[in-house]
């Protein structure tokens, strides 16, 4: 009894372990289709999340994984896949890593490539990846408690700018998008924070909250409930044009003069360097289908996400500019 | 506080459907199970299963989450007591004395303690949450960096006593896990540290890999390497040693309930989650209890301790989650990504504009602890052949077993080299007499402090007045400045008595 007890616990590992290692080992010849046709997967995909389970890009590869099944917008599945660490640096480098492998996607998120020119990263996101499609614009806004004495971003501004290093600006992690806005503020409206870091945007809003800091840089999914409640007023939004909903309350920043402001974050699909140009056009295609399905709107918008559709080449040539430009304020900040 | 009964009432009712009760069951089972497997924790499992309760209706769904949630508390003991191996990072002090009871020849009643512990601690959590969560959420919003950061400071003055008989050794060990702590990212700035050029340790060093090395592997090298001569002593387990006295109970109920209430506190704040929850009740035991002392040599209050804490963490941390919608843990994070995805919008509207889904969750907490127990006690005859196997049987299982736990936290091999690497590394401290305890608990607490202060620093730009700017930092200042005079204290006090 005791041995067929512990044979069948060690049994269990065993298959486990197997099934781990095919998994994550399991990657295959060339598969190219049938001469002639268009590329199509002969196995499953492997959609890799440069992040852990439950944040933002999760969501987003889970979601549209999920649209795709739903739909059955292909004949195979989109293997949602963790590889988190790094600030996004271990999933690039398994992309890097798996060159030529046409089975093998990532899940594309503008601070992913930030961290790749600003953090020391030894190589840029475009020598990792190829940007397949973006399909969403993550707009970013300034929250303030509602309770608070900063009712709107005139105010706000001018107190940082009355009172330099006074005002707490709560933001997630440095050498990203949130501390670009946070430099934007400073180059160009001469409003200067305090730039506190936490772990995640989902702390610097408990900050918020708690009355902590004075202001959160926080993007609208992050918001959404405590804006409903009327806990958080949205004071001002780093897109071009005002955003939908409870949040058009907020005026962009070139309504209060200062056109030079503007930070969108993007998601979308990236590809391992080498694919070939049908499994490309296969994932740009299935980008352009997945945004029309009924359950992958409805994910856009309740995470007051902006749908965009950008495909092969433009994407890249968006993404490398944006980048280009926030690594360029960085390198003058660092100087000084 | 009359009106949540009801409401309570209300959920109860709700959650006696057959939807709710059999994933209520299928939660707690798999928590159990996936808590004992070293590695998984409750953020793996509950990521695997997310996925599979979108085509369920969402208060069955949470229900199922939660459940699995707070039984990894439970599950987590089992192998921390049988094998020293803490199934999750809340069961590390579980370890310290259940492993030593289970040296004794005591397994059954320390499981039965920490099950016991478990669901008193986390029945105290859920009567507060029921009582007064918005209440308690809204004081752990109070708790802003400086304040947290005196906190951990406080859980850090445990490493004192953790020492060992050889001072010398014991802070190596502390010093040696702040540095495993310092490779990574840099809290504060975003710079690397020590990362060598490996983009698997750009975010430092896993903790899962780390303490499965330390305690899982290196025990595997001591099986393997004792042949014959160091045979496990063997034990006759009789059930009749699992069950606890009317004595023991006895001495076991305060410290239940004291960490009870301790760990809802801790796990309310945000960002301090079970695994802070239990090191703070077990050096607060330690104090106060009268057997404080012999803590760490395998008594059954160094195990009640950080289960009944850490039970009662998980319950508290739900009061942030559903007040607010923010989460205060990693765990909590992920089923707040959850209830987006089954379209509800946690936020501070959620209690009153979702009674139908709120109250039969609180109910459903009920509900699961009570099963918990259950399969908890169920399970402990079927746990203990664990240990009375041989070592050339235990030795490859455990092998086994550590591989998978390390490769399963990132699906990455790195881990596994990694985990063996530590493995080896941590024999030799072994028979060097270096103590791990102190090292894994800097490692654990050390950059949760450096982040806390850090961000105090940049809250003031670098002025330290904000270490004492009120109340609660006053407090935890005399706390700490307690915990470090006190043994002093009492000694002299001593001495004096018995001159005259």
């Amino acid at each position: 009894m005791k041995k067929f007890f512990l044979l069948s616990l060690g049994m269990f590992f065993l298959c486990g372990l197997s099934l781990s290692f095919a998994g994550g080992g399991a990657e295959g010849g060339s598969s190219s289709s049938a001469q002639g046709g268009p590329w199509v997967p002969s196995k499953d995909i492997e959609y890799i999340i440069p992040a852990s389970p439950g944040g933002g890009s999760d969501l987003w590869a889970r979601a549209m994984s999920n649209a795709i099944a739903a739909n059955k917008l292909s004949t195979v599945t989109w293997v949602p896949t963790n590889r988190a660490g790094g600030a996004s640096a271990v999933g690039y480098n398994y992309m890097l890593s798996q060159k030529g492998n046409e089975h093998v996607i990532l899940a594309a998120h503008s601070g992913a490539m930030v961290s790749s020119y600003v953090a020391g990263w030894a190589q840029k996101f475009e020598d990792m990846v190829e940007m397949i499609c973006i399909l969403a614009f993550d707009d970013v806004t300034l929250c303030t408690l509602t309770t608070g004495p900063y009712k709107d971003i005139k105010s706000l501004l001018k107190a940082a700018q009355d009172k330099p290093g006074t005002l707490k600006f709560g933001s997630d992690q440095r050498l990203n998008s949130s501390q670009y806005a946070y430099e934007m503020l400073k180059k160009y409206a001469k409003a200067d924070f305090n730039y506190v870091q936490y772990d995640s945007s989902g702390d610097a809003a408990t900050a918020l909250l708690g009355g902590h800091v004075d202001v959160a840089i926080l993007n609208p999914a992050e918001c959404l409930g405590q804006v409903n409640a009327g806990t958080f007023t949205p004071v001002a939004t780093f897109a071009t044009e005002r955003l939908s909903g409870k949040f058009s309350g907020a005026p962009t920043f070139a309504e209060i003069g200062y056109p030079q402001i503007v930070l969108r974050e993007f998601r979308g699909i990236s590809a391992t360097l080498g694919m070939s140009e049908g499994a490309k056009k296969y994932y740009e295609e299935m980008g352009r289908k997945v945004q029309q399905t009924p359950e992958f709107k409805k994910y856009l918008e309740t995470n007051s996400f902006t749908p965009v559709f950008m495909g092969l080449g433009e994407s890249q040539k968006y993404a490398s500019a944006e980048m280009q430009k926030i690594a360029d304020l960085f390198k003058e900040v660092t100087k000084k | 506080m009359f009106e949540n009964l009801s409401l309570l009432f209300f959920g109860f009712i709700n959650v006696f459907t057959f939807d709710s009760i059999a994933a209520c069951l299928f939660g707690t089972v798999a928590g159990v199970f996936i808590g004992a497997m070293p590695g998984i924790g409750a953020l793996t499992g509950v990521s695997v299963l997310l996925p599979l309760t979108f085509a369920m209706n969402p208060t069955a769904a949470i229900i199922m989450l939660a459940a699995l949630y707070y039984s990894t508390m439970y599950g987590g003991s089992i192998s921390a007591v049988l094998l020293n191996i803490p199934g999750d990072t809340p069961a590390i002090c579980t370890a310290l004395d259940g492993y030593k009871l289970t040296e004794k020849g005591l397994p059954g009643k320390a499981l039965t303690t920490c099950f016991m512990s478990s669901f008193i601690g986390g029945t105290i959590g859920m009567l507060i949450l029921t009582m007064s969560g918005p209440f308690l959420a809204q004081v752990g919003l109070k708790f802003g960096s400086p304040e947290l950061a005196l906190l951990i400071l406080l859980a850090m003055t445990s490493i004192g006593w953790l020492l060992g008989d050889d001072v010398i050794c014991g802070l190596f060990a502390t010093a040696l896990g702040l540095l495993f702590a310092t490779i990574g990212t840099d809290q504060a700035a975003g710079y690397l540290r020590f990362h060598f050029g490996l983009p698997n340790l750009m975010a430092g060093i896993s903790f899962v890999p780390l303490v499965i090395g330390i305690f899982g592997f290196s025990q595997v090298i001591e099986l393997v390497t004792q042949r014959g001569s160091g045979e496990r002593p063997k034990i006759k387990i009789k059930l009749r040693d699992m069950y606890l006295s009317w004595a023991e109970i006895k001495r076991l109920l305060p410290v239940q309930l004291r960490s009870g209430f301790m760990g809802t506190f801790v796990g309310v704040m945000p960002g301090a989650g079970g695994t802070s929850a239990s090191f703070i009740s077990y050096i607060f035991e330690r104090r106060v209890n009268k057997l404080g002392d012999s803590f760490g040599t395998g008594v059954i209050e160094g195990c009640a301790a950080p289960e009944s804490a850490n039970n009662a963490a998980a319950a508290g941390a739900f009061a942030p989650l559903l007040t607010f919608g923010i989460p205060g843990s990693s765990t909590t994070a992920l089923l707040l990504g959850g209830l987006m995805m089954w379209g509800l919008q946690p936020g501070p509207l959620l209690f009153t504009e979702k009674p139908e889904f709120v109250w039969p969750l609180i109910a459903s907490f009920y509900l699961g602890n009570i099963i918990c127990l259950l399969v908890c006690f169920a399970a402990i005859p079927l746990v203990l052949k664990a240990v009375s196997v041989s070592n050339a049987v235990l030795a490859p299982v455990i092998f086994a077993i550590c591989v998978v736990a390390a490769y399963t936290t990132n699906n990455s091999m790195f881990d596994v080299f990694f985990m063996m690497g530590t493995g080896v590394f941590s024999y030799f401290l072994k028979i060097s007499k270096v103590p791990s305890a102190p090292l894994l608990l800097a490692f654990v607490l050390s950059p949760m402090l450096e982040k806390y202060v850090r961000q105090s620093f940049d809250m003031t730009r670098g002025d330290p007045s904000i270490f004492v700017r009120g109340g609660i930092c006053w407090a935890f200042i005399l706390l700490i400045f307690g915990f470090c005079i006190a043994p002093v204290v009492v000694k002299r006090v001593k001495a004096l008595r018995t001159k005259t």
